[in-house]
């Protein structure tokens, strides 16, 4: 009898659980703006979707937690860096939380998949807070798809061009295997060759990788610097097994955007002395944006906030000051995407506003790795204002050019 | 007297059996009913959660339809899924061709490939053969990732259409739950037969004791091989399925997350039934659904993996066999509810006494 009762709770539970996901809409004085955030709030990124949540929280605590009378509600949902969960996980928070506004996803393919599936979400609007895929606001644009971060290649750009003017002639690579630092490197690579550099070696490590000792042998000894793209707990390694084999100091590094960041910098900060990496963020910045956002996240976690916490800060402001503006009618799709792309701000990072591509155009850093009140902190001894997506080739043929990947571009 | 006993008792086997029959049918045909009407009364997301349960059940049902009948426990499924959702993709999205080209040939394919696996897999057994399939499982996730020209890489093959079928487009919620219904059902109907035939009793006897098969003169490997090139065909339609369903198929369908749900969902439902397999994957993307959503609305967290790993356990330790493997108790008790219920229209017959027909049948 004991099992028959379970079998019923089970079947009851089950029943029930699909009858909660269609949660009724709550009965309030003024109907919700529903808005969805999609991070990678498992597995390897995890850290960096958490932060990405706060980041939205922190905004919208800014707007007191409403737009002209009406309550800002937010659905978080992980996106697992898999774009088949993000297209599941859009679709939830689409069609089971009447989202009407989406921020997300982080990771590069999920971006793509959730962009080019955006069709099926004519009532919503996404916005793109941290995936770097070039397509997602290149070769073809989807009316309801924004991006507030960047590009893969829009922070390197910049560096290519610093690493000529250093005198570096030949640089190596060494970088994760997808999507997003290959953007990254492209980014590098078509300023740097443009001005007649070389990158005589590439070599391409997978996420997760521990052991580079195999990675480090294949660096070849007679180049200037090494362009090193690797984000997380990897660039940590790395950089330790350089140090291991002694090669740290015979070589320059220069960083992608996120291998020097505030959780590298705790980790190894003297390691990473002198690095210099591309990036729309820094440590050391002195708008009031900033200033805010900084000490608002440190009360809340007691460390400065990192690259997504201001991405998705970005993100949800942009989404916010737009929907102020149409008076918070968020149901008229059509006004808040024209809206949208009309509004520019003081955002953290720097100022920013949307070139016609639905892509944002923002000042990019060069940070160094230098100690500040005993504290290893990136300090941007270059800024780039306004950098395109396109740095300064012409759209039409940059985006003739095909899609950046491990074999391209190439100048060896 | 000794006679009489045997033939009133063989007349209640050919009864029971009989009734099993027609509470097979009947039980069928009313699920089909409610889960062909269900698009009446289900939200869009309802019947997207549902068709993606059901694709995951399919794959769930092929590892069942190994490790159940063949005693094969494979990981490698989700290659099979993986190999025709890429045929779609490729030659569908990338080569522009149409979908009666691309659907049989990416069924094919996944045949194919798990022929080939099967050719290396099937000499090992027990968790050599495990292991065997998991190592192929990464082949297949290395290749996807690596071969970037014509997979597209780490990206997948994003933005593919779904086609229309009968003037609806499968990119469409519910024609596409519709179509997946069908299909389901259809390779749990097919699969059912071909288990009762010769060559499924010989599967089973072979699972459970393939040295004594093997000295009948049965082709132990060919067979087990046949039953891979099937259990790849299934994967196969889950793949094309899944792949019309999500519009993107990137290496991550190969990924150790994607395999291990299915393994999940054909363990909660049982991994000697086939029915188990789709049950079972539709109760796991519903639980992961709901699971993920309440700890965000309730608690605000993001930890939904540690509470469903929780669930998993107390079903596995209460349900050692899954929610509708041949458990004994479950059995008994299913037993004695269904012939009252069925059996308190025929009358007199009811009065069989319930829990002493578990003699192990099928195990």
């Amino acid at each position: 009898m004991r099992v028959t009762t379970r079998v019923t709770a089970a079947i009851a539970g089950c029943g029930m659980a699909l009858g909660m996901v269609s949660s009724p809409l709550m009965a309030q004085d003024k109907e919700p703006i529903r808005i969805g955030v999609m991070a990678s709030l498992s597995g390897a990124f995890a850290q960096m979707g958490a932060d990405g949540v706060d980041g939205v929280k922190l905004a919208v605590e800014e707007f007191g937690g409403e737009i002209n009378g009406r309550p800002v509600k937010l659905f978080i949902e992980d996106s697992a860096m898999d774009p088949s969960v993000a297209v599941e996980k859009t679709r939830a928070l689409v069609n089971r939380d009447g989202a009407q506004v989406v921020l997300g996803p982080l990771s590069g393919a999920a971006g793509l998949a959730v962009k080019k599936g955006a069709g099926e979400f004519p009532d919503a609007t996404i916005i793109v807070a941290g995936s770097a895929a070039e397509d997602i606001t290149m070769r073809g644009v989807a009316p309801n798809v924004f991006r507030t971060s960047y590009t893969g290649a829009q922070p390197t750009f910049p560096l290519g061009d610093y690493a000529y003017d250093q005198g570096y002639r030949k640089v190596a690579i060494v970088a994760e295997d997808y999507a997003f630092p290959y953007a990254q490197v492209g980014g590098f690579m078509k300023t740097f060759c443009a001005r007649g550099g070389s990158v005589p070696k590439k070599i391409w490590v997978p996420i997760g990788t521990s052991d580079y000792s195999s990675a480090v042998a294949q660096i070849p000894p007679d180049v200037d610097a090494l362009f090193v793209a690797l984000g997380g707990t990897d660039a940590v390694n790395f950089i330790r097994q350089m140090d291991d084999f002694g090669l740290l100091d015979q070589m320059d590094i220069l960083g992608g955007t996120v291998t020097v960041d505030g959780t590298q910098l705790a980790s190894i900060g003297p390691l990473m002395e002198g690095v210099v990496s591309g990036s729309i963020m820094s440590g050391q910045l002195e708008n009031d944006a900033y200033k805010s956002l900084d000490r608002k996240f440190g009360e809340l976690r007691g460390r400065p906030p990192s690259l997504f916490v201001e991405n998705y800060y970005r993100a949800a402001k942009w989404a916010l000051l737009a929907l102020e503006d149409v008076d918070g009618n968020v149901e008229d799709q059509e006004a808040l995407r024209k809206e949208l792309l009309q509004t520019s701000f003081q955002a953290p990072g720097s100022f920013v506003s949307f070139d016609r591509y639905h892509n944002v155009v923002p000042d990019v850093y060069l940070n160094r790795v230098e100690k500040v009140n005993g504290e290893w902190r990136n300090v941007p001894i270059r800024t780039y204002s306004r950098v395109s997506q396109f740095w300064t080739f012409d759209p039409e043929q940059y985006q003739a050019a095909p899609a950046y990947d491990r074999d391209t571009p190439s100048c060896p | 007297m000794h006679t009489e006993i045997r033939t009133s008792l063989n007349e209640r086997l050919a009864d029971t059996a009989r009734r099993g029959n027609r509470r097979d049918v009947t039980t069928a045909a009313v699920l089909m009913a409610l889960a062909v009407l269900y698009p009446l009364l289900g939200t869009t997301f309802q019947l997207q959660l549902l068709t993606s349960g059901l694709i995951t059940g399919m794959v769930a049902m092929s590892f069942s339809l190994l490790a159940g009948f063949g005693g094969m426990v494979s990981l490698a499924q989700m290659a099979f899924y993986g190999m025709a959702a890429y045929v779609v993709g490729i030659g569908g999205h990338d080569m522009g061709l149409p979908a009666l080209l691309t659907v049989p040939l990416a069924v094919l394919s996944a045949a194919v490939l798990a022929g080939l696996f099967g050719l290396i897999a099937v000499r090992s057994s027990g968790i050599y053969f495990l292991i065997m399939t998991l190592a192929l499982l990464q082949m297949f996730f290395g290749v996807a990732m690596q071969w970037q020209s014509v997979t597209g890489g780490y990206n997948g093959v994003a933005g593919i259409q779904a086609p229309e079928v009968a003037g609806f487009s499968l990119g469409d919620a519910a024609p596409l739950y519709l179509v997946t219904v069908i299909v389901a059902a259809a390779s749990y109907l097919g699969l059912r037969w071909l288990l009762r035939t010769p060559f499924g009793l010989t599967l089973q006897g072979i699972r459970d004791r393939p040295e004594r098969m093997r000295a009948l003169g049965f082709r132990v490997q060919l067979h087990r091989w046949l039953l891979m090139v099937l259990s790849g065909v299934i994967a196969g339609l889950a793949g094309v399925l899944g792949v019309y369903y999500h519009g993107v198929v990137s290496p991550d369908v190969a990924g150790l997350t994607a395999s291990l749900i299915v393994v999940l969902s054909a363990l909660v439902g049982g991994v000697s039934s086939l029915v188990g397999g789709l049950i079972g994957g539709i109760l796991v993307t519903v639980l992961i659904s709901v699971v993920s959503y309440l700890m965000q609305q309730w608690f605000g967290t993001s930890h939904y993996w540690t509470v469903v790993g929780l669930i998993f356990v107390v079903v596995v330790k209460n349900f050692p066999n899954g929610i509708f493997g041949v458990d004994a108790r479950t059995r008994r008790v299913l037993e004695r509810v269904l012939t009252r219920w069925t059996g308190a229209g025929s009358g007199d017959g009811a009065r069989a006494p319930a829990g002493n027909g578990t003699s192990p049948q099928t195990r």
